[in-house]
């Protein structure tokens, strides 16, 4: 049998397990896809049984257990900070001492009473890694280069905030670091918390608003609260944030610059927020640029690996390819601390000596991030049956061939197809469906299906082979992390923006493809190839034999404030409380109107908490 | 009840620690140093 190795993150936000084989990753998934609670943060219980499972393995047959920070250094970043705060941080100290006194400052040991208690086998030696270190493995390990600069940004682990590594071979070198509280991941949290949205989760909403704003604030941002040098490194002007002591990010400091407090959430957008999100974005975007220039000097390396949660920011990835600083660049899927778990497992493989046997193949060794559960057609037929529900069972041709017609028919589908992604995206296997060409598409999803706000722009999926047709995009782009210009050719002249300003923006009709290209003509571009995907591949070219078309609207298949599907019933449920017209579920199709009248107790959108 | 101990140890310990580093070697380095080069710092020693 192959060695195996168990990685686990838990216990801040996004709990995951992901499992390795000989330095393969064969499992991964994040705990709250099995909870059903966002960004679960418990121990990934379930998480680590279906990676035992999906290996057909107990914990006797681990070789060990790998956890993705060391606790007892970050215990001593957390007690610096208190007394940093001291005297103003008694809520936080009173909050989070006892926790971390009790049994948080030995996480290891708590993973393994976890563990155990599971009854899956005797529990292996469970090693530590610190925090970047398990984001750089992450990035760079699964690469397809054989030896690359490594650049880890994020909120905080232990102290780094900001790393810069060397890889080579099955080596990395750790060169040089920024340190807490200094961090582009909590200087974009400051931001996220000040304009109303939740620390976390809501970083994502700030990038999506930047483009309608004009960044006025730059200058202040630039000025009074961080200081880049020119090889990018940073430090931020304490006496502006809060969160050393813990409770809040923001306080007088950010009202006194930026004109006021701060909204409140869910309260009206205005010009402010918008303006605020452009010139934190565009502050963040060029600190990204010269951290990657002087990673290219330092390594002399002409390929980048990206992890960490500030990777997740699609638009700063995009001009870091756009710019030209490095040939190539590869970023991890699961770029959050979620991904943690999956390079605390590669450090571990690594050091016992596993290859990186992916090298050579010119691929990556993420298997397309489709590393999550599998239904197989017997066990979805099953279900179909068990809960009376009507449906057609199709080929795998049929059923491309029939979903393609109903999309150029401007309906909405769910496409639920083989493992689940690991990752905070949807990448074809989770996913909600439409079609870009529609005007009104972009709206219908965003009100009638995900329920959210409709400033969001969609994002479109590509045949990898038809990319250059409709975006400016130099490489492949499989995780959907990276943004692009429409292409010129693709794009309506002569636009009469009219009297639209602010979200109104979204409704003119920019492109071919209005459905997903934001305002300033840019999109969130994932890039399909049969050998990463063959399913959604093959609609895709079904699509484009339909319709002309090779690009599809590619959202993910939940409702807002909901994880993404994981079963079977997990789609069924959403697809039935949402207008979403047609389900494709593994070789089956399911019409919203041959269904059964849907009924549940209670108000389900009362449950789900607004994210 | 453990909010006394809590306050105890806050208000006589941490809080006087706390300053003294501040006024000392501030560990969190909270100013910004315009003159200087980089912020970068080598990666600690692993052992
Ligand atoms: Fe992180």
């Amino acid at each position: 049998m192959s060695e195996l190795v168990l990685g686990v993150s838990a216990y801040y936000h996004d709990s995951a397990a992901a499992l390795v084989a000989d330095g393969v990753p064969v499992a991964a998934a994040q705990e709250e896809r099995f909870s059903r609670r966002r960004h679960d943060s418990a121990f990934p219980a379930r998480a680590v049984a279906y990676c035992l499972a999906e290996a057909g393995a107990t914990l006797d047959d681990v070789a060990a257990v790998a956890y993705y920070e060391d606790p007892a250094l970050k215990f001593r970043r957390v007690l610096a900070t208190f007394a940093a705060a001291a005297p103003r941080g008694f809520a936080s100290f009173e909050r989070t001492l006892p926790e971390w006194l009790s049994w948080k400052r030995d996480a290891p040991r708590q993973v393994r009473r976890e563990l155990e208690r599971l009854g899956l086998g005797r529990v292996p030696e469970v090693r530590v890694h610190r925090h970047h270190e398990s984001h750089a493995a992450s990035a760079f390990h699964p690469s397809p280069y054989e030896s690359a600069a490594v650049l880890c940004v994020d909120g905080v682990g232990e102290w780094a905030t900001t790393t810069l590594w060397h890889g080579r071979g099955s080596r990395l070198e750790p060169l040089s670091e920024i340190r807490f509280p200094h961090s582009l991941g909590l200087l974009y949290s400051a931001f996220t918390y000040f304009c109303g949205f939740k620390v976390d989760s809501g970083e994502y909403k700030l990038m999506g608003l930047a483009p309608y704003g004009t960044p006025r604030y730059e200058r202040t941002i630039r000025e009074r609260l961080i200081d880049v040098k020119d090889d990018g490194s940073f430090r931020l002007d304490m006496r502006y944030f809060e969160y050393l002591r813990g409770e809040v990010m923001t306080g007088g400091g950010f009202e006194e610059l930026f004109g006021g407090p701060r909204r409140s959430p869910e309260g009206p957008l205005t010009e402010r927020e918008f303006d605020l999100a452009a010139s934190v974005q565009k502050v963040t975007e060029e600190v990204v640029l010269r951290l990657a220039r002087t990673a290219r000097e330092r390594t002399g390396e002409s390929r980048l690996c990206l992890a960490g949660g500030v990777a997740l920011n699609c638009v700063a990835n995009g001009r870091v390819i756009q710019e030209g600083v490095f040939d190539e660049v590869w970023i991890q899927p699961a770029a959050g601390d979620a991904g943690g778990a999956l390079g605390a497992a590669l450090l571990t493989a690594h050091e016992g000596g596993a290859p990186r046997s992916h090298l050579g193949t010119g691929r990556d060794g993420m298997s397309g991030s489709l590393l999550g559960p599998g239904y197989g057609d017997e066990e979805i037929a099953a279900f179909l049956e068990r809960e009376g529900i009507p449906h057609e069972r199709l080929g795998p041709e049929r059923l491309a061939e029939r979903v393609a017609d109903v999309l150029a028919q401007e309906k909405i589908v769910g496409w639920f197809q083989g493992r689940m992604e690991f990752g905070p995206r949807a990448l074809g296997a989770r996913s909600i469906l439409g079609d870009p060409r529609s005007p009104r598409m972009q709206s219908a999803m965003n009100l009638k299906i995900k329920f959210r706000e409709s400033f969001r722009p969609f994002a479109p999926s590509v045949l990898e082979e038809d990319v250059k047709d409709y975006f400016d995009l130099p490489q492949e782009s499989p995780y959907m992390l990276v943004v692009a210009p429409v292409a010129e050719s693709r794009r309506l002249l002569d636009v009469d923006e009219g009297q639209a300003s602010g979200l109104d923006l979204l409704r003119v009709q920019r492109s071919t493809i209005p459905a997903v290209t934001h305002v300033d003509h840019s999109a969130r571009v994932q890039t399909v190839s049969e050998r990463n995907n063959a399913p959604y591949h093959r609609l895709l070219s079904a699509f484009k034999a339909a319709t002309g078309c090779s690009v599809l609207v590619n959202t993910s298949f939940n409702v807002r404030g909901e994880p993404i599907v994981n079963t079977p019933a997990d789609a069924y449920t959403c697809f039935m409380r949402t207008d979403i017209d047609y389900l494709a579920l593994g070789g089956f199709l399911l019409t919203k109107a041959d269904q059964p009248q849907w009924r549940e107790d209670g108000n389900w959108r009362e449950e789900i908490p607004l994210d | 009840m453990r909010k006394l101990p809590l306050l105890l140890v806050y208000y006589l310990f941490v809080t006087p620690i706390g300053v003294l580093l501040r006024v000392t070697r501030d560990p969190m380095k909270r100013r910004v140093q315009r003159d200087a080069d980089t912020y970068w710092t080598p990666a600690p020693v692993r052992e």
